[in-house]
């Protein structure tokens, strides 16, 4: 081999075997090729791309090294590589720059490619990267906050994906674009862009990953355009366990509805063409393709992974042979367009590059205070969401909209009309706004919840789906950064749970770890809670919360009262548009269609729906409680079910002398702690009613609120056993009851209840 | 052989000059090559010095580095660390 220049004392296995490899190459072709010749005879790649592509590979194959070493120096935070695998350089190089990527964490050639292709100068990529690695504040993506491929301006979405779970999201993507066009809305993507994102071969296993690749198989079915490129990048292991010889092409290739390809990500010109050919496919035809990319992995999974403990030195030392660099030095050999030491320089100028680079940026600063880290994960301009939440369409439009009858006309609603009618004037004063969920469309609703609402609307934007979570909200994620405004019905709160990693993994980390530069406006209208008398049992009375309220940055409203229904529901869908906050709006079923609350008759859980004219001062700001009935004695805090019981309760208290101020706190997340302690602080008697389970339950929130913030006073809790909930009567053994408020009141006060 | 690095390394630090600029990559990197051609001077090879300075560098952000270039003295930490520094780059 050629003597190096620069110097390098300290290649590693497999820098040397690369640059040892492309020192043994022929010598150059005749006829040297001219840039915009094919590369290699059939091929679609010229020669002029393929020596950029050749820089994106190798800087890329840098920066893996570059992070190991600045990891050995203690500066680095990230290992996971994506050496062996830079043939993904070339499906970058297949796509328009600006296709939405979604990309998993061995994409270093996609990214370094996608950025030069853009224009950008040489070392741009790179230092976003080691930016990343080094967690920095200035990295173009996540502000420090971790090391991920994205951008803003090379609309590369950051994925910090748990295995897959950014494919719903990509399909919800694909699907925005098309249906963001037939709705005339402008989105961030042009109108024949297409959707891209990379996964690797163990990750298809993942329900995750073979939902979304259901989901778009479903949507082709149904006709529906789908411009979506799914690249599963093969390096045949996850992390130590290889995949079954044949299975990822198997399950990948009969897929209905999906075209597939298969290539070699160690040869360039082959990954290319095939890239290219599926590309222009999916742009074409608006269906998706999955291109199969047989790549080999490098220097194990991660930095901490000792390959050698699992793989032997032999299958080792054969991957070595389809380096894929190799692979794109050996094309522009025998081009005629490079010799092997010139290569060899370049590589080792381009790792010296790095290095240096590396070690200018390590002096950068990086985060420095929680307040900074906390920045962008929920950002709340509550001033200009009040301004949105007060804005609606013209009456006349309403009237159209709404059959001639206002709601505001319609005298007083329950919880379940109001949260229909509020729908209807969202649809109606946001094009851009879309309801979708199992049942929502033709039906309206298991319980009639969007009844109406498909006619008056549109299919376009009311719409039933797939029965699948994971792709709903997914199919939100996707919509909702792309600038559409989805509000997804989750039809009960148990079927959340299955997909709860597509609102805590993707949905509210979105913002954080783009420090604000992506963001997916989200409500998610969930039913919920229990009290559903006779009907159901646990997966129909779930109340689980706590999964939800202990996601960083997720509103969780939680109406009772008709009367809050449709303010908080607006409150939620301003702050989606305006923050692009994301909120579960959180519904208690039992009191859907309840009209009455002491007496038959007494329409007292039922309230006029507020005309537009009066929605600025009817405004509930988010984390904003509310005193549902004034007293002195003692303090009961509640919400959803538990006003309902408590405010009945509070009347056989009266009954007895006892004055009880019910407290709504209408918000789950963030909680209004601070009013809740202000009101405690002047009774000294705090009785909380927490309809939710006792370990977890959203009453634990605020029993250490008030302590953290010193109340001393007197304080109890009742909450639902923890338990499932059972069938029929049985149902009340374990949930909190109107008696035992009224006792739970009694004990605090030092009386028993005769 | 990091009997050999220190002296050489102890007796350039104090005249190497890092630009006042924060955060300002020239100043790091005009810093960081005449660091390295003094050790060069001083008796290193080019590619130990390189990694030597490299190792040195990339753990300090631009105060910790003015700090370094405005003492004449290397401390204790920092004498053990260029030892280290040495044997690490002298080993491959």
């Amino acid at each position: 081999m050629a003597e190096l220049h620069p110097p390098v004392t300290d290649l590693d296995r497999v820098e040397a075997a690369l640059l040892e490899a492309i020192g043994t190459l022929g010598g150059a072709a005749t006829p040297v090729r001219a840039p915009h010749d094919p590369v290699r005879d059939g091929s679609t790649l010229d020669v002029a791309l393929t020596e950029q592509l050749f820089d994106a590979q190798a800087l890329s194959r840098h920066l893996d090294h570059a992070a190991r070493w600045l990891r050995g120096k203690g500066v680095g935070h990230y290992t996971i590589g994506s050496a062996g695998h830079e043939g993904n350089a070339a499906v970058a190089a297949a796509l328009a720059p600006g296709d939405p990527a979604l990309l998993h964490y061995r994409s270093g050639g996609f990214y370094l490619a996608r950025s030069a292709l853009a224009g950008r100068a040489r070392l741009d990529g790179v230092r976003d990267v080691l930016a990343g690695m080094l967690s920095l504040t200035d990295e173009p993506i996540a502000g420090g906050r971790h090391k991920v491929f994205g951008h803003p301006e090379l609309d590369v979405i950051p994925q910090t994906s748990t295995i897959a779970s950014h494919l719903p999201r990509a399909v919800g993507v694909a699907f925005a674009i098309e249906r963001a066009r037939r709705l005339g809305v402008a989105t961030r993507w042009s109108d024949d862009a297409i959707a891209v994102c990379s996964f690797g071969d163990a990750s298809v296993n993942h329900s995750t990953a073979q939902g979304a690749l259901n989901t778009a198989g479903y949507t082709v079915h149904q006709g529906l355009p789908l411009p979506l490129l799914f690249v599963c990048e093969d390096n045949g292991w996850g992390i130590s366990v290889p995949s079954p010889a044949g299975w990822v092409a198997a399950t990948l290739s009969q897929r209905p509805g999906l075209r597939y390809l298969a290539a070699d990500g160690c040869d360039l010109a082959g990954a290319y063409d095939a890239a290219a050919e599926l590309a222009s496919f999916v742009r074409r035809e608006r269906r998706p393709a999955v291109l199969h990319l047989h790549t080999v992995r490098f220097m194990g999974h991660a930095g901490t992974d000792v390959e050698s403990g699992y793989r032997g030195a032999g299958a080792i030392r054969a991957d070595l042979a389809r380096d894929p660099l190799l692979g794109t030095a050996r094309l522009l050999i025998d081009a005629g367009v490079a010799t092997p030491d010139a290569l060899v320089q370049r590589y080792l100028a381009g790792r010296a590059e790095v290095r240096a680079l590396a070690i200018d940026l390590a002096g950068r600063p990086r985060l420095d205070t929680a307040a900074e880290v906390m920045a962008p994960l929920s950002p709340r301009r509550p001033s200009n969401v009040a301004v949105r939440a007060a804005s609606a369409a013209s009456t006349d439009d309403r009237r159209r909209f709404f059959g001639g009858t206002l709601p505001e006309d319609e005298g007083p609603l329950t919880l379940a009309e109001s949260i229909n009618r509020a729908l209807g004037d969202v649809l109606l004063a946001m094009p851009h706004a879309m309801v979708f969920g199992e049942d929502v469309g033709v039906k309206g609703g298991v319980y009639g919840l969007t009844r109406g609402l498909q006619k008056r609307a549109g299919a376009a934007r009311v719409f039933d789906t797939l029965l699948d979570e994971q792709s709903i909200l997914g199919l939100a994620l996707g919509a909702g950064v792309s600038g559409l405004l989805p509000i997804p019905e989750i039809q009960y709160l148990a079927y959340l749970h299955n997909a709860e990693d597509q609102l805590r993994g993707e949905a509210a980390s979105l913002s954080f770890f783009s420090n604000g530069a992506y963001r997916n406006p989200l409500v998610v209208r969930v039913a919920g809670l229990a009290y559903q008398k006779g009907f159901g049992g646990h997966f129909h009375n779930d109340d689980a919360v706590a999964v939800l309220r202990d996601v960083p940055g997720l509103v969780i409203a939680s109406p009772g009262h008709p009367s809050d229904a449709a303010p908080m529901l607006r409150s939620c869908v301003a702050a989606a548009d305006v923050d692009g906050t994301v909120s579960v709006y959180l519904e208690p079923i039992a009191r859907y269609h309840t009209r009455d609350l002491h007496t038959t008759d007494d329409g007292q859980w039922t309230a006029p729906y507020v005309a537009p004219a009066r929605w600025s001062g009817a405004h509930v700001p988010i984390g904003q409680g509310r005193v549902a009935r004034q007293g002195d004695d003692v303090l009961i805090v509640t919400w959803a079910n538990g006003l309902y019981l408590s405010l009945r309760a509070a009347r056989r208290l009266a009954g007895r002398g006892v004055s009880s101020r019910v407290y709504d706190l209408r918000w789950l997340a963030p909680m209004p702690i601070d009013d809740v302690f202000a009101h405690a602080e002047e009774i000294g008697r705090v009785l909380v009613v927490d309809e939710t389970r006792r370990s977890g339950g959203a009453g634990e929130g605020v029993v250490s609120g008030l302590a953290e913030r010193g109340y001393t006073g007197r304080i109890a809790r009742l909450a639902a056993e923890d338990s499932f909930v059972p069938l029929g009567d049985a149902a009340e053994l374990v949930l909190v009851g109107e008696d035992d408020i009224v006792d739970g009141a009694l004990r605090l006060l030092g009386e028993r209840r005769p | 052989m990091s009997r050999r690095v220190t002296p050489i390394v102890a007796s350039v630090v104090a005249i190497a000059v890092l630009g006042t600029a924060c955060g300002d990559s020239r100043s790091r990197q005009r810093a960081r090559t005449e660091l390295v051609d003094q050790l060069v001077a001083g008796g290193l090879e080019r590619p130990v010095a390189d990694c030597v300075v490299e190792g040195f560098f990339v753990v300090r952000n631009d105060a910790e580095l003015r700090d370094f270039f405005a003492r004449d003295e290397l401390t204790e930490a920092e004498r053990a660390e260029f030892a280290e520094l040495g044997e690490d780059c002298l080993d491959g």
